[in-house]
């Protein structure tokens, strides 16, 4: 007999048989509804480097990043029973007994030129697998950046979000009424750098859509004005002066137009400047307050605060056709407009039984969820990849700000400055 | 017949005067009357047979009376020899008289005979035909008698064949049920258990879903894991394979009767479809 | 618990504030309004001369409003069309500062504050002063008076 095709037909009669056996054996399946959220259980083994100290501690800035995100939560230094620095030294069962579902390990080398080279690895201690492996590279000066960088593929490899951790954000800090100050830092609010000072008030800031310039109302001038600062070179240039309200800058998705608030005409509405025309278009023609005015996605129209129905309420108007239409019917306050960058979301300023909190109404289906549990909320600014928005709040009397991911469940406040922190702006992906 | 003449030719020979003569002509009217008589018999072969039995009978009565005739006067008695004529005629009817009586009666007795052995034989081939046939039939009967027995029997053997596979496959449906009652109590905790380890990811939306098939041993501890239908979404795809990983081992699994576990637990699917994302 | 305490205190506060405006006793309320108006009395009394001193002192230049309002109270309408006579006897730039309490979006408090302001100015055109020399400005809650009380900031300041 041949042996080899002998053995192929038992082999062909076992699969089938199997096969068969398989389909008569139904499968149960078992239906999971629902789920804890738990925040992903990650080690960060100390980043290996040989050299003299560094000025930044690149693992604690990692490790406060993924921490912030509400979506993970790190393993204590402490408890680790080893610190490797490449994959060979990396011993699944160790980590697992930790509880921890993923491993990032990094380790550090200066070129003789003095550039810094990070090399990080990511493993899956459950699958026992490596993930990725990665290098950045920077100066000294960057070593924030590089940290931020890894942060940013840690939390897109596991959650499949784009990271905001190498971000922006500016904000307004007041000292006194006579001390104002523009400032700008890192989305963790780290390496804060000011933009403006001023004896006179500075309100709404606004990030261009290519991250490279600031729009803000100043009152240098006696009176609010629009200004508009490029964040490299520090170049000002005043884009309004009219009597009355110059207000609410918002800079349409390809950056050229800005809508604004003017009440030249006698009473607080919508215009739309061009900024290369620099000609003015009136977008609302209502004797009520028309204000804070943002962009829709497509940039084809404009969602603002309105009282023409008596209290304010948010609106849309299509650029085109004029058509306005009201968006939100729940509550007796909603104002401050900002759509989530899928769209899906539209965010606001909402007073629920006299106190107002940060919402999210549901553009589908028209239903509002309150976010925050703090009081005096206001100015939220969504940031670019849609998980988190930051708003401006009061603790202890203090203006702070504070940040919470779109379906609330991740809460927290950013540290507290010396003055009042106030008006948060989320910058766009540089 | 060539006999019978003979004997009448040698009597009219020796025969003198009116003896002779009416000698002779009671002989011819014997003959002739014995063969009208014979030629209306036109009997079966069997009677032809049997004739020349009563043939001879009849000559040897013949003869005596031939004998008989003794010498009379020579008187010349027209009336009286008409007379006597008539007498011998008259005998000699009643003669034939009898003899044909007798004839017929023998030929009746012979035919009732005849018949009545015919009868008998075909009595008796009745009867054999009837015996047989009885015994055919009995041995019909006795041959389906056996059959309804077996058939009887049979049908008894299949009867309690039925009624005891009915009895197993209630015993498997109740086993069956008790089984799946045991497996439900440990389908609940399976379940509870991966929820407690699912963390969705920030992209999960409403409405994604997706299917794991799992393999497990019968420790509980969970041998392989791999996604059959995916949502459409990596990470969500993937946060529900840490679940499962994170539970690694489903302890209680070990307490399932071999029977239940190779049923409903060596070869699982999981079916990931969260009803509680605010998003 | 929070709002309900919230709420009666605001109405105790707007009762007090319109017993207030409307006792002869409202020396001791306004107390603060006087110094600060004491000071403004100084600085136009130095433009328009000493005779105003005695009369400019007693007027009020910051009128208060009451929660998402522009309407002008009684008291303040007395004391603006006092301001509306000094001010055609003798014209001057008058700024009107227009201001909302802490409550509320930002910018959406400017325009609320802009629009008290211009209540004050039309009621002052009304009065007959010269519009061109009327500026109405709009701080929003840019410029707190008070960071305890919201009714101390529904204001316009007339300087």
């Amino acid at each position: 007999m041949n042996l080899p095709l002998f053995r192929l037909w038992q082999l062909l009669l076992v699969l089938v048989c199997f096969t068969l056996s398989s389909q008569l054996r139904a499968e149960l399946t078992i239906e999971i509804t629902q789920g804890v959220d738990n925040p992903t259980r990650i080690a960060i083994a100390p980043f290996g480097w040989d050299g003299a100290a560094l000025p930044e501690n690149l693992d604690s800035i990692v490790e406060s990043d993924l921490q912030r995100s509400g979506q993970f939560s790190t393993i204590p230094k402490r408890d680790m029973l080893s610190f490797p620095r490449r994959e060979a030294d990396v011993y699944y069962r160790d980590w697992r007994m930790l509880g921890s579902e993923y491993l990032l390990l990094a380790n550090m080398e200066q070129t003789p030129e003095g550039e810094y080279q990070l090399t990080f690895e990511l493993f899956d201690v459950l699958s026992q697998v490596k993930l990725l492996r990665k290098r950045v590279d920077g100066e000294l000066s960057q070593l924030r950046d590089m940290a931020h960088f890894v942060s940013d593929v840690v939390y897109e490899t596991i959650t499949g979000i784009r990271g905001a951790f190498s971000t922006k954000i500016v904000y307004v800090e007041a000292f006194s009424s006579e001390r104002y100050r523009l400032m700008m830092a890192d989305a963790d609010g780290a390496r804060p750098r000011v933009l403006l000072k001023s004896k006179h008030p500075i309100m709404s800031p606004a990030w261009s859509p290519d991250g490279r310039q600031v729009a803000y109302v100043s009152f240098e001038t006696g009176r609010p004005a629009i200004f508009r600062q490029e964040l490299a070179s520090g170049v000002r240039e005043q884009l309004t002066n009219f009597k009355g309200l110059n207000g609410a800058p918002a800079w349409s998705p390809d950056g050229s137009k800005m809508a604004l608030v003017l009440s030249k005409d006698g009473n607080p509405e919508i215009y739309v400047l061009d900024l290369a025309t620099r000609k003015f278009s009136r977008i609302t023609r209502h004797f009520a307050i028309d204000t804070e005015p943002n962009w829709t996605l497509d940039g084809k129209g404009v969602i603002f605060t309105s009282d023409r129905g008596g209290k304010p309420q948010i609106y849309q108007v299509t650029l085109a056709s004029g058509r306005t239409e009201r968006l939100t019917f729940e509550g007796d306050y909603n104002a401050r407009p900002r759509l989530s960058p899928d769209g899906k979301h539209l965010v606001m300023v909402h007073r629920l039984n006299g106190v107002f909190h940060i919402a999210a109404q549901d553009m589908k289906t028209g239903m509002i969820r309150v976010l925050t549990e703090t009081h005096l909320d206001e100015s939220p600014s969504i940031a670019p990849n849609g998980a988190m928005l930051m708003y401006a709040t009061k603790y202890r009397g203090k203006g702070i700000l504070g940040a919470v991911s779109l379906d609330a469940g991740v809460k927290f406040r950013l540290p507290s400055k010396q003055g009042d922190v106030r008006e948060p702006s989320w910058s766009p992906y540089f | 017949m060539v006999t019978a003449t003979d004997p009448m030719e040698r009597y009219s020979a020796s025969a003198s005067g009116y003896g002779s003569a009416v000698l002779i002509s009671v002989a011819l009217h014997v003959v002739l009357l014995v063969v009208v008589a014979w030629g209306w018999e036109s009997a079966p072969p069997k009677q032809t047979q049997v004739v020349p039995r009563y043939v001879e009978a009849k000559l040897v009565e013949i003869k005596p009376k031939a004998e008989k005739p003794a010498p009379k006067k020579k008187t010349v008695n027209m009336a009286e020899k008409r007379r006597q004529q008539a007498i011998r005629d008259k005998q000699r009817a009643d003669r034939e008289k009898q003899k044909q009586r007798a004839v017929a009666e023998q030929k009746r007795k012979r035919t009732e005979e005849l018949a009545r052995q015919k009868k008998l034989a075909a009595e008796k081939a009745a009867k054999e035909k009837a015996a047989a046939e009885a015994a055919r039939q009995q041995q019909l009967a006795e041959q389906r008698a056996l059959e309804q027995q077996q058939l009887a029997e049979q049908q008894r053997i299949a009867q309690e064949a039925a009624f005891a596979e009915a009895l197993a496959e209630e015993e498997a449906m109740l086993q069956a049920e008790t089984q799946a009652q045991q497996a439900q109590s440990y389908i609940g905790l399976i379940a509870a258990m991966i929820e407690q380890n699912w963390s969705r990811p920030p992209s999960a939306r409403k409405g994604m879903v997706c299917e794991l098939s799992i393999q497990l041993i019968p420790t509980g501890e969970v041998i392989h894991v791999a996604v059959v239908k995916s949502s459409g979404n990596a990470a969500f795809d993937r946060s529900a394979e840490q679940a499962v990983k994170k539970a690694g081992r489903f302890e209680v699994l070990r307490d399932v009767p071999a029977d239940v576990f190779d049923r409903y637990f060596r070869q699982l699917r999981l079916k990931f479809n969260p009803q509680d994302l605010r998003l | 618990m929070f709002t309900k305490a919230l709420k009666q205190s605001m109405g105790l506060a707007v009762v007090m504030a319109a017993l207030a405006g409307c006792s002869s006793t409202s020396t001791t309320d306004t107390a603060a309004t006087d110094s600060s108006a004491t000071a403004s009395s100084v600085d136009s009394s130095a433009v328009s001369g000493s005779s105003m001193d005695d009369s400019m002192a007693k007027l009020d230049t910051v009128f208060y409003f009451d929660f998402d309002q522009s309407v002008l109270k009684p008291e303040a309408r007395a004391a603006l069309t006092a301001h509306a006579a000094q001010l055609k006897a003798s014209p001057r730039s008058v700024r009107l500062e227009g201001h909302a309490d802490e409550r509320g979006t930002r910018e959406y408090n400017m325009a609320l504050g802009e629009r008290r302001a211009k209540a004050v100015r039309d009621f002052l055109v009304l009065q007959g002063v010269d519009s061109s020399n009327l500026e109405t400005i709009s701080y929003g809650e840019e410029r707190l008076a008070s960071s305890s009380s919201h009714e101390m900031n529904r204001r316009v300041e007339l300087k």
